[in-house]
């Protein structure tokens, strides 16, 4: 397993990060988090990394017309497989089931065979739908999400997760914010105080 | 601000509040913010647990210490954090303090900024609840106005379209509105350019302008309808012109009146034509009567010759008899009776021709057709028998007997010529009493009384096309130049302007039935026989005769004298002022001829009243009465007797303008 992490910016700032981080943010309004999305995406293309994004919104045309924009083909990039979208229902809830350890999976196995096609990064940016709250499996959401800050540890897969403050109740917010080491504030990357790392996590 | 050591404050910490203030302010309502703090506060040192409350004091529990999360008036609680570690605690008491107030203002600014956005939109949805009212209000208003125009359009499309004058005026006399037409005869060029005039703006005379608005008063005060006021109107050209004008006054829903509507029609022309018309009809009348006479006066003509030759030949035998002898005696009574009975005959051929306004009497339709059959008999010849059959009892009419006359001369005549050969023609009189019944009457027929002239005749009768046209003038059925088609159009004149009706019945080859109804008259008819009866005949007042022909005016003496008269006579007028002016005593009566060379009798009479005063005056002629009428002689109050006239007339009417009223101050009539 390669250990030296290239580093990478996420778009949202200059700064550069080493890849495989796992990040969080918060928003309240769709311009915030269709911006920093297309920030990603567009800042991880343009570094040559195989970018993921998971979201059940139309994101798509948004998303072509944005890379578009900085001349970049929509269409080849998903055509040569640089960039997926896919439906957040799709990966998390095949067969209406939350399963943490086939999303660890698809992970791993994306960092994997990004590595083995020769891209020097991965990263993937998803929102999560607040059905997780309902779905069979939803109740392991954050032992998921400490367990993706393990994850990277091996597979530094970077990991953007956006969550909805509108549709999930405050004492769940804090409680995502405890499993990001890093968060997305006022279009800032910060270091997540209320962070607990996943072998304190899970043992709770 | 409570003093607290900053250096005793672990970053990570105050990471963490300054993180929850961040984010906290993503999330959508209170309890929500409340969960997140009090879930993030737990990771605070020395802290169990944190949890929010609207009602609890926990000042009693020592582990227990409230932050209130109060800003100015709003308040929303306390946040009660359960305390593990007073010690490891203390050091963020204050700051957590100063956190709590700000997640407390972050609250009331939220509160504040939802209340503004409440506000603002219940502001927003009032403009719009209010705008849309409006564009409703504004969109019915603007129908309203449409559908109003086109009214108002529509109004005066069809008030210009009548062919009326139509206008209206307020109470003060002013118009408030009319039609084109009234407009153009108004001299105004729109009908908007009346409003405010008054009758007195425009181009009427005062006198009629003052009319018009007095009719308005009276519409106006009575709350009544005038109708057909026929008035004159001038024209902006000067030109007279008539009107029928009605005027009806405008109410309110109340029924107050506040002002009048009119409408007049101009006239001028139909009147002009009625007149143009009835001058023809006139015309034409005298002409189918001539027509008339024409006819007769071939079998008068026939009659008048027998007689004229039984006067000639017992005339002859009498100047051979010996005076005082019976065969004298009986010659001289014969040519008496051919004398009276060529009156007779010419009397009737001039009643029946002569031309002269209508004039109704009282009469009973038994004596009136009774005095025509002989003529009639003429008219239709001998082949066919006349007979009559008069009612009994019959009732008065209202009505010219010449019309009578001319009437039942049209009937006969064509009854006549209806039949081929031989036949029979029946004239009969009865009473009717027409009573309303379930069979709905004519228009023009009234119930009530009436007298029935019936003329039936055995003729060749009339198809039904034959009856419809019967009255149109100039329809006949007669060869061209036997006819002039003014008969029955006469016969239905009369009948209507005597207030009567007319019925015919027939069918081809079985007669027909001419069937006259005139009104009952209440009046009685006079007995004429009796009054002449009972009048004298005698007298002794100085007379002056003045006859141009000296047969008559010597026959005329003998007569006068024989009943007791003093007789000045004169054969010109001029004679007879001469005699006036020198005959010392008073001259009662002046007995003229009208038609003389020289003065006529009209002329002579002032002059000799200027004589004589207190003279009543006797006009005698042969002409026909238009032409005496054009004398003045017919007119009221002036005594006239045509020629030919019995004794016992002339005597009588002699006595009944002596007896009759004076003459006033001047003398100038009788």
């Amino acid at each position: 397993m390669n250990n030296q992490k290239p580093t990478i910016t996420l778009g949202f700032t200059p700064e550069r990060f080493p890849a495989g981080v796992h990040i969080c943010q918060i928003f309240s309004e769709d311009s915030e988090r269709e911006e920093a999305m297309l920030q990603y995406l567009q800042s991880g293309l343009a570094s040559g990394e195989r970018t993921c994004c998971f979201s059940d919104k139309a994101v798509a045309p948004v998303v072509e017309k944005h890379l578009a924009c900085h001349g970049v083909s929509y269409g080849e990039r998903c055509a040569c497989g640089d960039l997926t979208m896919a439906s957040t229902k799709d990966i998390y809830f095949k067969d209406d089931c939350f399963d943490p350890e086939r999303m660890l999976e698809t992970l791993t196995k994306y960092h994997e065979d990004s590595v083995s096609q020769g891209y020097p990064a991965a990263r993937v940016i998803g929102e999560m739908s607040p059905e997780i709250q309902h779905v069979r499996g939803g109740s392991r959401l954050l032992e998921y999400e400490s367990k993706v800050s393990l994850l990277q540890r091996e597979h530094p897969v970077t990991c953007v997760c956006q969550y909805d403050a509108r549709s999930f109740d405050g004492a769940m917010i804090m409680d995502v914010l405890k499993v990001h080491p890093l968060m997305v504030i006022r279009g800032a990357v910060v270091r997540n105080p209320f962070f607990v790392p996943p072998e304190e996590f899970l043992s709770r | 601000m409570s003093d607290y050591d900053i250096s005793k404050l672990r970053a990570p910490v105050l990471g963490q509040l300054l993180l929850m203030q961040n984010v906290l302010c993503n999330l959508p309502d209170e309890q929500s913010i409340f969960r997140f703090v009090c879930r993030g506060l737990a990771d605070l040192p020395g802290v169990a647990e944190a949890y929010h409350s609207t009602t609890a004091n926990h000042t009693a529990d020592a582990t227990l210490i409230q932050f209130s999360l109060q800003a100015g008036a709003s308040n929303w609680g306390d946040l009660v954090v359960k305390v593990s570690d007073r010690a490891a605690f203390s050091p963020y008491e204050d700051y957590l303090r100063n956190f709590i107030f700000m997640v407390a203002v972050i609250l009331q600014e939220r509160q504040q900024r939802r209340l503004n956005e409440d506000h603002n939109a219940q502001l927003e949805q009032r403009v719009q609840d209010r705008t849309r009212q409006l564009t409703s209000e504004i969109a019915e208003r603007r129908q309203l106005e449409e559908e109003l125009r086109k009214n108002r359009n529509m109004l005066a499309h069809v008030l210009d379209s009548v062919p009326q004058a139509v206008f209206w005026k307020n109470l003060r006399g002013e118009y408030v509105g009319c039609n084109q037409v009234f407009a153009r005869g108004a001299g105004v060029d729109h009908p908007d350019r009346i409003i405010g005039k008054t009758d007195f703006d425009l181009p009427w005379p005062r006198a009629e302008a003052e009319a018009y608005r007095e009719d308005d008063r009276i519409v106006i005060a009575l709350g009544r309808p005038k109708r057909h006021i026929i008035e004159p109107l001038q024209g902006i050209d000067g030109a007279r012109r008539w009107i029928d004008t009605t005027k009806v006054p405008l109410t309110d829903e109340t029924g107050l009146v506040y002002g009048v509507l009119g409408v007049y029609e101009d006239i001028t022309e139909r009147r002009e034509a009625e007149a143009e018309r009835e001058r023809l009809q006139g015309q034409l009348t005298q002409a189918q009567k001539m027509e008339s006479v024409g006819r007769l006066a071939g079998g008068v003509a026939h009659d008048f010759n027998n007689m004229l030759q039984a006067i000639m030949g017992y005339a002859s035998l009498a100047l051979t008899d010996e005076p005082g002898s019976d065969s004298y005696r009986e010659n001289l009574e014969e040519i008496q009776k051919a004398a009276q009975r060529s009156a007779e005959l010419t009397h009737q051929l001039l009643a029946f021709a002569r031309k002269q306004t209508v004039s109704p009497k009282v009469l009973d339709l038994n004596d009136t057709v009774a005095s025509m059959l002989k003529m009639l008999q003429r008219l239709i010849g001998e082949n066919i028998q006349l007979s009559w059959e008069p009612g009994p009892s019959l009732w008065p009419v209202w009505v010219d007997p010449v019309q009578i006359d001319q009437l039942l001369a049209n009937l006969t005549v064509n009854a006549r010529d209806a039949i081929n050969g031989s036949g029979k023609i029946i004239i009969e009189t009865q009473n009717h009493t027409l009573e309303a019944s379930n069979d709905p009457l004519p228009p023009e027929v009234t119930v009530g009384d009436y007298v029935v002239l019936t003329v039936r005749d055995t003729g060749c009768g009339m198809d039904l096309e034959t009856q419809k046209h019967l009255f149109e003038p100039f329809f006949t059925t007669k060869p061209v130049g036997q006819g002039t088609g003014l008969g029955l159009a006469t016969v239905y004149g009369i009948v209507k302007q005597n207030h009567g009706f007319i019925g015919v019945q027939s069918e081809c080859g079985r007669g027909s039935t001419f069937t006259i109804n005139l009104p009952r008259c209440q009046i009685a008819a006079p007995d004429v026989a009796k009054a002449a009866e009972d009048m004298a005949i005698h007298g002794t007042e100085t007379i002056l005769l003045v006859e141009d022909e000296k047969i008559i005016l010597r026959l005329a003496r003998r007569l006068l004298e024989q009943h007791g008269y003093t007789v000045l006579a004169a054969h010109l007028p001029e004679e007879a002022l001469e005699i006036a002016a020198q005959f010392p005593g008073p001259i009662h009566l002046l007995i003229t001829d009208v038609v003389m060379p020289g003065l006529n009798g009209r002329e002579l009479q002032p002059r000799v009243a200027a004589l004589k005063p207190g003279l009543r005056c006797l006009y005698i002629s042969g002409y026909t009465a238009d032409v005496i009428a054009k004398q003045g002689v017919l007119e009221d109050g002036v005594q006239f007797l045509p020629k030919p006239f019995s004794i016992s007339e002339f005597t009588q009417k002699v006595r009944q303008v002596l007896d009759g009223p004076a003459p006033v101050s001047g003398g100038a009539t009788n």
